[in-house]
């Protein structure tokens, strides 16, 4: 019987061994590797991503928007600036923030990667002031929202992006004389039937953030009362503003005439409303209208107290000064209309007015009768 | 006496007590001890033969299951899961080409160029950058047709047949055409369609939500190269629009798909892979040995003979085919757990690096179109970038921050492609490092002008290349990009390659075993057969 025992013994040990054979077995996954699956989507710019928003509302009463600094008698030469003139030329090169898409004050063309426009015209002129020399600008594209980030934040010296000058901006950066006189109006589709501030009752109406538009779609003049006002919609841009259009998201584009003018150009569909479409505002309520352009430069002394801040003001007015005297040299030497025969002249609903024609002791702010 | 006569309830017909079985089993025992020796052993050679098949039956079941599941490895989940990746990776790739379409125009116009140097940009421009060519006989109407798939029943993926991604005119229409023919393919590996109502996120949902995207995106592309052709400042925000629309909707749908089709190659590896099928087998192996050494013992008890030869014979078929059961088994889950390692990890990796490099270069276009002013393209940039494992300047991060999807990819990759892995490194660190100049070639002084040049309006344009224009320049002419995604798609192709034959020889290897497991059960059963047939003739 030994045999049986020895077999019943072995398959003992078999049944034994079964346990450690099956633990033997693993099973495999195969997951994907953590970073090769599903990702949180990398942001790109989003044209709708910020809200639409004013800017600051508190207002020094006495504050009169288009005054700026007296000129200075004469350029100054290379050497001979002022502070914050001669930091600039110690850099060698004047900074210059535009808003890219404004054409055609800004923008790029992109057949010859050159961005130009009126105001591209006017940093040129300035770099020639300081440096003797126009190329020595660099260009940064700003958005509208970012102008006076851009100055606050010592990335640029002056802005030139159709920036309008207001008693609250002024707070917080410095403006140079008017050098253009831009008026808020409207961009709507050729074909939609919307021709008066009144048809726009409920519609969508776009604007680029950062700019004084929006809050003038809810003030807009001639609006009657009682019926629902139209709907503000921010883009980051103009452009994106004029895409919205196209594409049906908005029925219309609030915005200064000139920038609409050059949407119109880039769009036979669309057209820009005249003061016609105001009717029945006050003349009161249509000068709310009036967009005038002026260069923006860094307030240095806002955070400082005393002599410090008394002398940074000091700064900041010479080289508003300067600027000052540099634009009133071009509106007397006929450079300035130059610029806006090369740029401006073909553009459909822009008319023609020198600043000084507006304000005849330019910049003291002071509008008169134009001509 | 019965249950049923105890209690008084017995009538014909009745069902008969365990009392009453056990009985009779009792009767039917003595029957058989009291038969001949001869009628037993057809009794137990009935009972081995039924074992040995029954054994051999179930472990052929769960072997064809393993079996089953290895193949659906590579031909269902893998395929699946590839196709999607080359989804997501034609998408971006269209994307990051449109986006550098803007560019094109800037080429075709240098003013400073004379006529001969400028119709030799006009020839290169026409022939690697932006002109789609005649496509006007081909086939890319039928795929759009087909890109839905839920109405078209046999009809998706037959106008992929024909659709050579690679014989598009331009890069554009080759990566776009190359992700249509993916969502095609895939159409074709996981059919069905979406019922919105109860999954909206299957695959199929998935599938048809990209589909419908994907003309959506190609017309805000054609709107913004056609304002930008006629130097329309809103082509700019239609381009950011239709990138906006592929990062955020397209590439999002298509990293979910991704994600689906990853889990279902982990379900298959597992089910490939599992310890069941070893389990079973031991166990059946373990059921057939009792039986046969119950069938020798017997055999020994009533012949006093030692062994019987033919028993002996099938005991060894059995263990043979055991233990290169096991073996097969054994080697079949290893093999797949090499290729998990050397070619699928790698693989998913780089093909997800493959994606953020052309996302990242999406941003960095982007980034140059917006002037420099472009904050949110570069922070989508420097987080594609972060991504991969490096830093904008072309540095891989250390390891304290983590890494990323190529850093991790080239870790695992096989040694024997060293070679490739230092080349692909580099390359992505020197377009880092082209793209960090470009940036700062944005943001350095314009030169002096020479003396005497004050002319005033236009300078910058008449004097030479600007700033802006040397970033583009510098951007579109570096190489290594291209060289990064190209020797990406290079090692993609040969990780599936290999993937592909590693799956097929771990399938090679489990239909190897079922023949030996049919064969040694058919031959135990002959041998069990001649063994105690002999026995059966001797005692009857």
């Amino acid at each position: 019987m030994s045999a049986p025992r020895a077999v019943r013994i072995g398959l003992a040990a078999l049944l034994l061994l079964l346990p450690g054979g099956l633990s033997a077995c693993g099973t495999t996954g195969s997951p994907l590797p953590y970073t090769a699956g599903t990702r949180a989507a990398a942001p790109v710019p989003s044209p709708a991503s910020v809200p639409a928003g004013q800017g600051a509302a508190g207002q020094d009463a006495q504050c009169v928007p288009r005054r700026s600094e007296q000129p200075v008698e004469a350029l100054t030469q290379p050497g001979a600036h002022a502070q914050r003139v001669a930091e600039i030329e110690e850099r060698q090169v004047l900074r210059v923030g535009v808003v890219a898409e404004a054409r055609p004050f800004a923008s790029m063309n992109w057949h010859t990667g050159v961005p130009e426009g009126f105001e591209i015209e006017l940093a040129r002129e300035i770099a020639r002031a300081i440096f003797g020399d126009p190329s020595r600008v660099e260009i940064h594209a700003v958005d509208t929202r970012d102008r006076e980030k851009a100055l606050a934040e010592d990335e640029v010296d002056v802005v030139i992006g159709t920036m309008t000058m207001t008693c609250a901006r002024k707070e917080r950066v410095n403006f140079s004389g008017v050098y253009f006189e831009a008026s808020f109006t409207l961009l709507v589709s050729r074909n939609s039937g919307l021709s008066t501030v009144a048809d726009l009752s409920g519609r969508r109406v776009c604007s680029s953030q950062g700019s004084t538009s929006i809050g003038k779609i809810l003030n807009l003049p001639g609006f009657p009362e009682g019926r629902p006002e139209p709907v503000p919609v921010s883009r980051v841009g103009s452009a994106d503003c004029l895409a919205a259009l196209q594409r049906g998201e908005v029925d219309a584009v609030a915005s200064d005439d000139t920038i609409l003018a050059g949407m119109e150009q880039q769009d036979p569909t669309v057209r820009v409303l005249g003061r016609e479409a105001f009717a029945g505002a006050s003349a009161a309520e249509l000068a709310t209208l009036d967009e005038p352009y002026g260069m923006a430069v860094a307030r240095t002394d806002l955070g400082l107290t005393g002599p410090a801040a008394e002398a940074r003001r000091k700064a900041d007015s010479d080289l508003v000064a300067f600027l000052n005297r540099m634009l009133l040299d071009m509106f007397t030497d006929g450079r300035w209309q130059r610029l806006y025969a090369d740029f401006l002249s073909d553009v459909p609903g822009i008319q023609a007015h020198l600043p000084t024609e507006r304000q005849p002791h330019w910049p003291d702010g002071q509008v008169g009768q134009v001509g | 006496m019965s249950g049923a006569e105890h209690s008084g309830h017995s009538f014909i017909g009745a069902p008969r007590s365990a009392a009453q079985l056990w009985a009779g089993a009792r009767r039917h025992a003595g029957r058989v001890r009291s038969a001949g020796a001869g009628s037993r052993f057809v009794g137990v050679l009935a009972l081995l033969t039924g074992v040995l098949l029954v054994a051999g039956l179930v472990t052929q079941m769960v072997l064809d299951r393993r079996l089953t599941a290895t193949e659906s490895i590579r031909e269902r989940s893998v395929a699946a899961l590839i196709a999607a990746e080359r989804l997501r990776a034609g998408l971006a790739g269209a994307d990051a080409t449109a986006a550098s379409n803007v560019f094109a125009w800037v080429t075709l116009a240098p003013s400073s160029l004379s006529p001969a140097e400028r119709r030799s940009f006009y020839d290169r421009v026409k022939a690697d950058d932006f002109y789609a060519g005649d496509h006007s006989g081909d086939v890319s109407a039928g795929i759009a047709g087909d890109l839905t798939g839920d109405a078209a029943p046999g009809g998706a993926g037959d106008g992929a047949a024909g659709a050579d991604p690679a014989a598009a005119a331009n890069p554009y229409s080759a990566a776009l055409r190359g992700a249509e023919t993916a969502l095609l393919d895939l159409r074709e590996i996981d059919p069905g369609a979406c019922d919105r109502a109860r999954d909206p996120e299957s695959t199929h949902c998935l599938m048809t939500r990209i589909a419908t995207l994907i003309p959506e995106y190609t017309g805000l592309v054609a709107a913004a190269a056609a304002n930008t052709r006629a130097g329309n400042t809103v082509g700019g925000a239609y381009q950011n629009l239709a990138s906006d629309l592929m990062t955020r909707s397209i590439l999002g749908q298509t990293d979910q798909l991704v994600a689906a089709y990853g889990d279902r190659v982990d379900q298959d590896y597992r089910q490939a892979t599992s310890g069941a099928a070893e389990g079973v087998l031991l166990g059946a192996l373990g059921g057939v040995l009792v039986a046969l050494v119950g069938a020798q013992v017997y055999v020994f008890r009533r012949t006093n003979r030692m062994l019987n030869l033919g028993l002996v014979t099938a005991t060894i078929l059995v263990v043979g085919a055991g233990s290169a059961g096991l073996v097969l088994l054994h080697g079949q889950g290893e093999r797949l757990v090499t290729a998990q390692r050397s070619d699928y990890v790698p693989t998913t990796l780089l093909a997800a690096s493959r994606t953020l490099a052309l996302q990242a270069r999406t941003c960095e276009f982007l980034s140059l179109i917006s002037l420099g002013n472009g904050e949110n393209a570069d922070r989508c940039f420097e987080d594609a970038v972060s991504a991969l494992g490096y830093t904008p300047d072309g540095q891989p991060k250390g390891p304290s921050s983590g890494g990323g999807t190529l850093t991790a990819g080239l870790i695992a990759l096989p040694d024997r492609f060293a070679g490739q892995r230092a080349e692909l490194g580099g390359d992505l660190g020197r377009w880092l490092q082209v793209r960090a100049r470009a940036v700062a070639t944005l943001q350095e002084p314009p030169p002096t002008a020479p003396a005497g040049d004050s002319t005033g309006t236009g300078a910058a344009g008449t004097t030479g290349p600007t700033a802006f224009g040397r970033a583009i320049e510098g951007t579109l002419a570096s190489p290594h990009f291209e060289r990064f995604v190209g020797g990406t798609d290079e090692l993609l192709a040969q990780g599936t390659d290999s993937f592909a034959a590693e799956l097929r020889a771990a399938a090679r290897d489990v239909r190897l075993l079922t023949g030996i497991v049919v064969g040694a059960a058919v031959l135990a059963v002959l041998c069990a057969g001649l063994g105690i047939g002999s026995r059966i003739r001797e005692y009857r």
